[in-house]
């Protein structure tokens, strides 16, 4: 539904009325667009799996990620930084037996 | 004497598998785990729920110190999915066992054996303990034995059937078929199931809904952790064989004139 050059909501950002050029340069500049679990997000730019996260507020242990359906292995998320219109996975363990969840993906 | 189950280099007392989904609660999945006596359980590989952080305890109620996790493919419906899933799963849970299902249909959900054969292949090659859930067929699970499977896992009814053993003839027989230790899974409704399933030599059985499904999950878990132990025991201790007429246990003997 977004407009590629959409606003985002940048906290701390300097009121509209001030300086909206400025603005948009800036919020373009710090945020990139991902595809996460299927749903998009702005994040920003330069972000690492580690720093998302962290951002995320994600235990580590608990997770496992992929990039563009590759499995990124915990090793590499501190230095694997993401980059415009990946996707990404996240994902964990949730009570199951047989089957009682939907593929939804 | 030791009578434990053994999956690759891992050795289990209990022979009895139990799943994590469809409790009320997570408190309440807790204590009739406990209850069960099970050292592995089973759990699913799901998307993390962003805008739910709540989620993320799910693993806190679960005591990993005794408690093996076994993390399954449930809902994937092709080898491709299946191996999709088994990889996030060693990802996330740092262990090579995967309980391997392929669903062949949506209403029965019996597993697509050619599917199946193919994830378990590829899935062994890349180093993981295969489980795979399959039907109660002598001659897939040999197929999946032969191209490296760790245990069979065939169906004793279809999953949440609570229907019990329906054919003992071909779980007898996979048993003379495979060397690898055959898991009952799924169709266990109640104790006398998973005791009869014991009691034709399988090596364990696995089950979610007939224990969160039950009134009193705790108390069912307790039963079917007695059962499983039960029909284990009967099995080793081997069985007198079914005769058509009665033999009297007195002796004639004595009897009065």
């Amino acid at each position: 539904m977004h407009a590629p050059h959409q606003f985002a909501f940048v906290p701390g950002s300097l009121p509209l009325s001030k300086d909206l050029s400025y603005k948009v340069i800036w919020t373009m500049s710090e945020k990139i667009e991902i595809l996460l679990n299927g749903k998009r997000e702005q994040i920003s730019t330069g972000s690492s799996i580690k720093s998302l996260l962290k951002d995320l507020g994600l235990k580590e242990g608990q997770v496992a990620v992929e990039v563009n359906r590759q499995i990124i292995r915990r090793d590499d998320w501190p230095t694997y930084s993401l980059e415009p219109g990946d996707s990404v996975e996240i994902v964990h363990f949730v009570g199951g037996g047989d089957r009682q969840c939907q593929m939804n993906w | 004497m030791s009578d434990e189950l053994v999956i690759g280099s891992r050795k289990f007392r209990s022979r009895l598998i139990v799943g994590t989904g469809k409790y009320a609660s997570l408190a309440l999945m807790r204590e009739a785990i406990e209850s069960s006596g099970a050292e592995m359980v089973t759990v699913a590989v799901r998307r993390v729920d962003l805008s739910d952080k709540s989620q993320e305890s799910f693993l806190s109620y679960i005591d990993q110190d005794r408690t093996t996790i076994l993390p399954n493919t449930a809902g994937c419906y092709t080898a491709e999915e299946a191996i999709r899933y088994a990889r996030l799963a060693r990802e996330a849970g740092l262990s090579e066992l995967i309980k391997l299902e392929v669903i062949g249909d949506e209403k029965t959900l019996f597993p697509d054996n050619e599917e199946l054969l193919k994830a378990t292949k590829v899935l062994v090659k890349e180093g993981f303990i295969v489980l795979p859930y399959t039907n109660d067929d002598p001659v897939v699970c040999k197929k999946l034995e032969d191209v490296g499977a760790a245990a069979v896992m065939p169906l004793g009814a279809p999953i949440g059937s609570g229907l019990g053993i329906q054919n003992m003839n071909n779980i007898r027989i996979i048993r003379e078929t495979v060397r690898v230790p055959i898991i009952v899974d799924a169709g266990v409704g109640t104790a006398s199931d998973a005791a009869i399933a014991m009691e034709l030599g399988v090596d364990g059985v696995l089950m979610n809904t007939g224990i969160a499904g039950a009134t009193d999950p705790i108390k069912m878990a307790r039963a079917m952790k007695l059962a499983v132990e039960a029909g284990r025991l009967a099995y080793l201790a081997g069985r007198i064989p079914r005769k058509l007429y009665a033999s009297a246990s007195s002796p004639l003997e004595g009897v009065l004139a």
